[in-house]
């Protein structure tokens, strides 16, 4: 599907391959905040996130906060141009802790 | 000539051909809709089409036909021979129109035609379409480069709506600048209650350019059913942030004061100014100024930076905000009930108590001992059903208390005094009916102690008081009620003035002798007033009667405690619940009454030894102590038998806060719960009854006033 | 997606558009425009209202219920700037709108408020 998730040292490792928009929320939200409670920290890559609206944002920032609540970390990293436009312009990139990290080496994603 | 114009041309041309076919037609057959459509598209066409192009003389000669059609066509005016010839000429015209215009060749001649056909037509001259379109008057813009505070609230169903937050601020931000902007995501209920595609979500912005206000509506304009906007021009953000800071959360506007004060929107000192004031809610002043905690937040850097504010204040307004947060998970767990619900519920475990007691009384009656043990398991379980139901409706008193935090801080701006409000206690609960009820009194009780308890810096300092005067809200429980204090370290009351306002209206006499606490509760009385002017805050101080008359409507009483110079004490008690009350039954005569069990301090035999009455002296002598006393028999009236004196008689102590008697009675019958049923009008005047209950065996026993019997036993005590 | 009956509009209006850097699909009334929904994702949709076949209005209702395109925003165009129109476009849920006549500078103004 367009989610995957693998797990790394304790840490859902998700790479988002779809839009995280209004038409997309719905759905992944179910899926991420299952991963929160499961793995209670994420780091999701958002290196392949097609398209970003502001629904997509506020379900980034529902999972924080669920993260939080499940007494784990979120991490955001290595967002593409057009995300990092959108978090830019909401002045959210420090807010969300967005990093530019290139995705761990040799992790298989599946 | 481009391909779109002569796309155009050619569009047009189609149309006015099936214009012309159509108005023909419409001569055999004039009410034919389709017809009449198929003309009025001809030209509503060629009038948009034109407009997109720009040829403005098209749009303004179609446009007038157009309303005429369709005037035709929602029924309002018919096609007769004489209009048919009309738009056949009109259409003659417009094919004119397009030709010569896409060849930039109009003609005067044209112009001039093309007016006296819209003449023929409608009548009147036609108006340039384009001054229709422009008709907006030309506003001046704002001042340059300043700073405007637009606030954007979404509403849930902004997304599904097709508006994106995210598209208005990239408009805006090309349009001006945007210089800051916080986004506020306070309204975000937790993931298992969040709907993914709702918008939770608000905007703070700080926006510059050389706009004017309707500027920056019309960038929201499609937005405006789906959200709540504010622009706040840049002379008003600082007016404006007060009022924010009151209505928003405190996250939010946390963050908002930050962004303004880095924008120099507003100063350090009314960002402090107004975190001060979120301090002063808190209730507890800054107590060490050497805290050497360094402030977490960015806000509290930079106001510690330029000195606005001390680390510690800013800690203590920090601490709060976790404080809120964590209430705020808290809260997530509550329902809410509709509480005539539970009122109900609360009525029928009433009914169930009485019916139980007169189960009981009929096991025993009956000698059916082999009941006792269901039974008592019955009435345990009974009882804690009334604890918890009766629980269901305790709130925390603190929501009250909140509510004077704005009365505090708006009256003190009101007489220009510096009040503190401290608040201990509010975590104390009370049944919600009694809340609603006490909200009025404490209102007044706060108003009297800010207006005139207490004094004014100046005047306080010339008293050696710290300048700052400090309201407290107190909150405890006691023996089955709860005490609610107001205390201020003002002014005090002024004995000798009461005594002389008393004596002047003719409440006492002049050589009455009173005790300093009598004197007080004189306060209470209607007509009292030692203020010498009223004002709108409490007026005459004439609410004090009714004050007092409100909390009694409660069965609580109401004390005052006050020295010159160092400030008042109200204490106010209360019954925690006024439905079901444990009680203790005692007899005069064959009659029963009901004493509720929280004010019995001890019940005494008569020959017990331990009191002795002194009837003349109207004392008793309760081993060594002296407490007046009443004997329900005599006090009640009731007619007594004649083996009256050979009545062994009890003595049954009962106290209200301070206020301690003896009752005498007859007999004792030991504790019951039952619940209160409040006496019919006729029966509210009666001295000493507060209410009545139904007995297990059916009969009807009355519940004593004890507050107002300790009273009159103390009067008459004191008379004598 | 722009949908007009007026072929020299949809023309004026594309060119604008794509000018601008969108991709545009043209329909030329609301039912042609409903066969032309196949599925893939469109950002935005400008309608007219007064159409034959399918007027604006009617073929908003229709989109809203594909859930596919329930969410994309729609701009009308509207020559009766008066509200009773364009309230009954925000019902059927359009909640932008041009105002006909209107030149490509301000269909693109509009557009740049609903989508980046």
């Amino acid at each position: 599907m367009s989610l995957d998730i693998t797990k790394v040292d304790n840490v859902g490792y998700v790479t988002v391959d779809d839009e995280l928009t209004i038409y997309t929320a719905a759905m992944h939200a179910e899926k991420l905040f299952a991963w929160a409670r499961e793995f209670r920290s994420l780091k999701l890559d958002l290196n392949k996130v097609s398209e970003i609206d502001c629904a997509g944002v506020q379900l980034l920032l529902l999972l924080k906060n669920e993260v939080a609540h499940q007494h784990g970390k979120l991490e955001l990293v290595s967002p593409n141009e057009a995300v990092s436009r959108v978090l830019t312009l909401l002045r959210l990139s420090e807010r969300l802790a967005v990093t530019e990290e290139s995705s761990s080496e040799g992790v298989s994603h599946g | 000539m481009d391909d779109a114009t002569q796309t155009f041309i050619q569009e047009a041309d189609e149309l006015l051909v099936q214009m012309e076919d159509a108005l023909l037609a419409l001569e055999d057959d004039p009410g034919n809709e389709e017809l009449i459509n198929s003309v009025f598209r001809a030209m509503h066409t060629i009038k948009g089409a034109a407009g997109i192009f720009g040829f403005d003389p098209i749009v303004t000669f179609t446009h007038p036909v157009e309303t005429v059609l369709d005037t035709v066509r929602s029924g309002a005016r018919s096609i007769d021979s004489e209009l048919s010839a009309l738009l056949l000429e009109c259409k003659d015209h417009t094919a004119r129109l397009v030709a010569e215009v896409t060849a930039s060749e109009l003609s005067d001649d044209t112009l001039e035609q093309g007016a006296a056909l819209l003449h023929r037509l409608t009548g009147e001259a036609p108006a340039s379409v384009k001054d229709q379109v422009e008709g907006a008057a030309e506003e001046a813009s704002g001042p340059a480069n300043e700073n405007w505070l637009i606030s954007l609230e979404f509403k849930a169903d902004a997304f599904r709506n097709g508006i994106d937050p995210v598209s208005f601020i990239n408009y805006l931000s090309n349009m001006g600048e945007v210089v800051d902007l916080v986004l506020h995501d306070d309204r975000l209920p937790p993931a298992d209650e969040a709907d993914p595609e709702s918008c939770y979500l608000g905007f703070d912005i700080v926006f510059r350019g050389e706009v004017a206000k309707s500027d920056i509506a019309s960038v929201f304009e499609f937005a405006e059913d789906d959200c709540d906007i504010r622009i706040l021009p840049p002379d008003d953000i600082e007016q404006h942030f007060l009022e924010l800071v009151d209505e928003l959360p405190e996250d939010h506007t946390r963050r908002l004061g930050e962004m303004l004060l880095e924008v120099g929107a507003i100063t350090s000192h009314e960002l402090s100014e107004s975190l001060q004031i979120q301090i002063t809610q808190d209730g507890t002043p800054p107590e060490d100024e050497e805290s050497e905690k360094p402030p977490s937040a960015p806000v509290g850097e930079i106001l510690v930076q330029r000195k606005a504010v001390s680390e510690a204040v800013v800690n203590k307004a920090l601490g709060r905000q976790a404080q809120e947060r964590q209430k705020a998970t808290q809260e997530a767990r509550l329902i809410r009930v509709n509480s005539d619900k539970l009122g109900r519920l609360i009525n029928l475990v009433g009914e169930l108590v009485i019916s139980n007691a007169a189960i009981k009384l009929m096991t025993e009656k009956h000698g059916l001992n082999d009941m006792n043990e269901v039974i008592a398991s019955a009435e345990h379980l009974i009882e804690e059903i009334r604890d918890n139901a009766l629980q269901l409706r305790m709130v925390q008193i603190g929501e009250t208390f909140s509510r004077f935090r704005r009365v505090v801080r708006d009256v003190s701006k009101e007489l220009d005094k510096e009040i503190e409000l401290v608040i201990n206690g509010g975590d104390t609960e009370l049944d919600k009916t009694v809340v609603e009820k006490i909200n009025d009194p404490l209102t007044h009780l706060v108003r009297n102690a800010l207006d005139h308890g207490i004094e004014s810096p100046r005047e306080r300092a010339r008293q050696g008081k710290p300048a700052k005067g400090t309201l407290e809200l107190n909150a405890y429980h006691d023996s089955g009620h709860i005490v609610i204090q107001i205390k201020d370290d003002g002014a005090g009351l002024d004995k000798d003035k009461i005594r002389a306002k008393a004596e002047a209206i003719g409440m006492i006499k002049p050589d009455q002798v009173l005790s300093d606490k009598e004197l007080y509760q004189l306060i209470f009385a209607p007509g009292l007033s030692t203020k010498e002017k009223a004002n709108n805050l409490s007026g005459r101080g004439v609410g004090m009667d009714v004050v007092r008359r409100n909390i009694e409507a409660l069965r609580g009483i109401i004390d005052i405690d006050t020295e010159l110079g160092a400030g008042t004490t109200v204490t106010i008690h209360l019954p925690l619940t006024l439905a079901i009350i444990d009680g203790f039954m005692v007899g005069a005569e064959n009659e029963r009454y009901i004493i509720p069990l929280s004010m019995v301090e001890e019940c005494v035999e008569m020959d017990s030894g331990d009191w002795e009455l002194s009837e003349e002296r109207r004392y008793v002598n309760l081993r060594g102590e002296v407490l007046p006393y009443l004997r329900l028999t005599s006090f009640l009236e009731i007619p007594t038998s004649d083996s009256a004196r050979d009545k062994r008689e009890s003595l049954v102590i009962v106290r209200i806060g301070n206020n301690k008697a003896g009752f005498v009675v007859d007999e004792l019958h030991g504790e019951l719960q039952t619940v209160i049923k409040p006496l019919g009008k006729i029966f509210q005047g009666f001295k000493g009854i507060s209410g009545s209950t139904v007995l297990g065996s059916g009969e009807v026993a009355l519940i004593l006033d004890v507050q107002g019997l300790i009273h009159t036993a103390m009067a008459q005590m004191g008379v004598h | 997606m722009v949908v007009d009956d007026s072929a020299s509009i949809r023309q004026v209006v594309g060119i604008a558009l794509r000018g601008a850097g969108y991709q545009v699909i043209e329909a030329r009334d609301g039912r042609d425009a409903l066969s032309k929904l196949t599925g893939d994702k469109i950002h935005l949709i400008i309608s007219d209202v007064n159409m034959p076949n399918m007027d604006g209005i009617t073929f908003v209702k229709e989109l809203k219920k594909n859930p596919r395109y329930k969410f994309t925003p729609v701009i009308m165009l509207t020559t009766e700037a008066g509200k009773d129109k364009m309230a009954e476009g925000k019902a059927a849920g359009a909640k932008a709108w041009v105002v006909k006549p209107f030149q490509p500078p301000q269909m693109l103004d509009a557009v740049s408020k609903l989508i980046m």
